[in-house]
């Protein structure tokens, strides 16, 4: 009778591990991050501090072979809607020699909406075959890269996510689907399936396919997209391969309503290493868009041909130097990010240099377990038009359970 | 008949990894011992002359959402012998029951270190079973030499 009390539940069980409750079916977990951010350098010079995202994990599982999952987050604390008052002024009168004279004419309700964000992040059962073979459907992550996976704060080094896994890899890239996968050798990991694809009206220029994301809540299906990543295993080393392929068209017969129209192709790689504390992780992809020429004449929002991104980042883990027998790791890192949404751009298209955009962060992750990260860095984000250039200091916290 | 508090599944997989590690010709012994999630089997190992092999245990340890179950067998000195995931459950992840991975314990003695990141392989994207399976590991030699004493 674990369900019905479950819901209310929830929040008294976020603050244990999910080993505390591993005899019951229905497990909870959950990540959460926070952030100060100063700009030092830059246009914007106000710091702000964040609760970025707080996400609950819910998961059962009904037999060895089903189970379901799912994460529910909130980004920024709260969401609402609320009514702002504003003064209005209103010209009521025109004098005779031609001047206006205004009149307050009271005011208006206007919606203001919070920052926050409210969103099921995965949604999905999923149905082991064997042990080496399954599949799950439902809202899914999409397969592509590292970080759109696995993006709990302690698995990736800054308080904020790479660049690359912002603008170029939209983290969180989700939409419903269904995904088989299997181990046919041992190290390989195959996935692959279809989803419902992203949407060619709102790729951007600076955006990249970041705002083309449907995000599962009632997703245009017209163009069901390929996505397939393989992983390799190996001692000290995992190699990843994913691509996506699928039109964006949306079923809009200006663009083409054929199911690849208007397509997007990504390819992208990455590695991560370890060895004795030393960790090195780097990915690379290209996103070509086939028909960005027509997707500007339709909707002008200045879209790529071609986009490219990559970074490269290596962190040490110096604590054992000092403290041999420690459970605990202290690791400075740096990482190098180059990502440009306007490498090719069509015919109709101006290419922005705004757009091609470098980044170095260098700072320090402590890490007191290795579910719980105390972060601290610096950024130094530029791009090849010279203008708008920020470096700020990060401080943050998170963990996962 | 199945072992106790595991699915045919996974004691079929128990049997065969005891037969892999001591020998076909192995004799067992088994007794329930009681763990966190209720009674799992353990056993001690006997050659085909009478003398001690070693001794295994089926235990379980926390995956991101569901549990995983191991089962580590050691021989008459208390090194670990073999590790065998009987059962993985969670929707992602499952290296922890690759060969490569599992190998590294094999030899380790009770109380040894065995720190993921140092002593034994992380796995990227597997941090959660990578320090599950390693902590459970360190819990179970301990019991395998006090079995393989007692007996």
């Amino acid at each position: 009778m674990i369900r019905p009390i479950f819901v209310a539940s929830t929040l008294l069980y976020a603050c244990t591990s999910a080993f505390a409750q591993a005899d019951s079916k229905t497990t909870v977990g959950g990540y959460a991050e926070a952030e100060y951010v100063n700009p030092v350098a830059g246009p914007h010079t106000k710091s702000h501090a964040d609760v970025h995202r707080l996400v609950l994990f819910v998961a059962h599982g009904f037999n060895d072979k089903l189970s379901f999952h799912s994460e529910l987050e909130v980004e920024h604390v709260l969401t609402e809607l609320s009514k702002k008052s504003t003064t209005v002024t209103t010209i009521d009168k025109v004098t005779a020699n031609g001047d206006s004279v205004k009149t307050k004419s009271g005011s208006v309700l206007t919606d203001v909406s919070s920052p926050g964000y409210l969103a099921v992040e995965q949604a999905f059962v999923d149905y082991r075959l064997g042990a080496t073979a399954g599949f799950r459907t439902g809202l899914l992550l999409v397969p592509v890269g590292i970080v759109n996976e696995t993006h709990e704060p302690n698995t990736y080094h800054g308080v904020h996510r790479p660049l690359y896994a912002n603008s170029f890899i939209p983290t969180t890239w989700r939409d419903l689907g269904i995904i088989a996968y299997g181990n046919p050798l041992e190290g390989l990991h195959l996935k692959g399936g279809i989803m419902a694809g992203l949407l060619g009206a709102n790729i951007g220029g600076a955006s990249g396919l970041r705002s083309g994301r449907q995000k599962g809540g009632k997703s245009n299906a017209e163009n069901l997209s390929l996505v397939a990543r393989a992983e390799y295993t190996m001692p000290y080393v995992k190699l990843g391969l994913s691509s996506w392929f699928g039109g964006t068209s949306g079923g809009d017969t200006a663009v083409g309503d054929g199911n690849f129209d208007a397509s997007v192709l990504v390819v992208a790689g990455d590695v991560r290493a370890e060895y004795q504390g030393l960790f090195v992780r780097a990915e690379a992809g290209v996103i070509e868009l086939a028909d960005a020429q027509k997707l500007q004449t339709v909707y002008k929002k200045n879209p790529g041909e071609r986009m490219l991104g990559g970074y490269i980042e290596v962190a040490y883990d110096v604590l054992p130097l000092l403290l041999p027998e420690t459970e605990q790791a202290l690791l400075p890192f740096v990482r190098f990010e180059k990502i440009d949404t306007h490498a090719e751009v069509p015919a109709n298209v101006a290419a922005n240099e705004a757009n091609a955009q470098t980044q170095i962060v260098a700072g320090l992750t402590w890490k007191p377990h290795s579910q719980v990260s105390f972060k601290a860095d610096y950024s130094w984000q530029r791009n090849q038009a010279d203008i708008n250039g920020v470096d700020l200091v990060k401080l943050g916290v998170g963990c996962s359970f | 008949m199945a072992d106790v508090g595991l699915d045919a599944r996974s004691s079929e997989k128990a049997q065969a990894a005891l037969r892999r590690i001591f020998g076909a010709a192995m004799q067992t012994t088994s007794a329930p011992l009681v763990t966190k999630f209720g009674k799992r089997p353990s056993w001690t190992v006997r050659g085909e002359a009478g003398n001690i092999a070693g001794a295994a245990m089926v235990d379980e340890v926390p995956g991101k959402s569901e549990r995983i179950t191991i089962l580590v067998a050691s021989g008459p000195d208390g090194r670990l012998k073999d590790l065998e995931v009987l059962a993985y459950r969670e929707s992602y992840g499952g290296e922890v029951a690759q060969e490569a991975w599992r190998a590294q314990f094999r030899g380790k003695k009770p109380g040894e270190p065995l720190r993921v990141g140092r002593q034994i392989r992380n796995i990227s994207g597997a941090t959660i079973s990578t320090n599950s399976v390693s902590a459970g590991v360190a819990r179970c030699l301990p019991v395998l030499a006090a079995l393989v004493v007692a007996r």
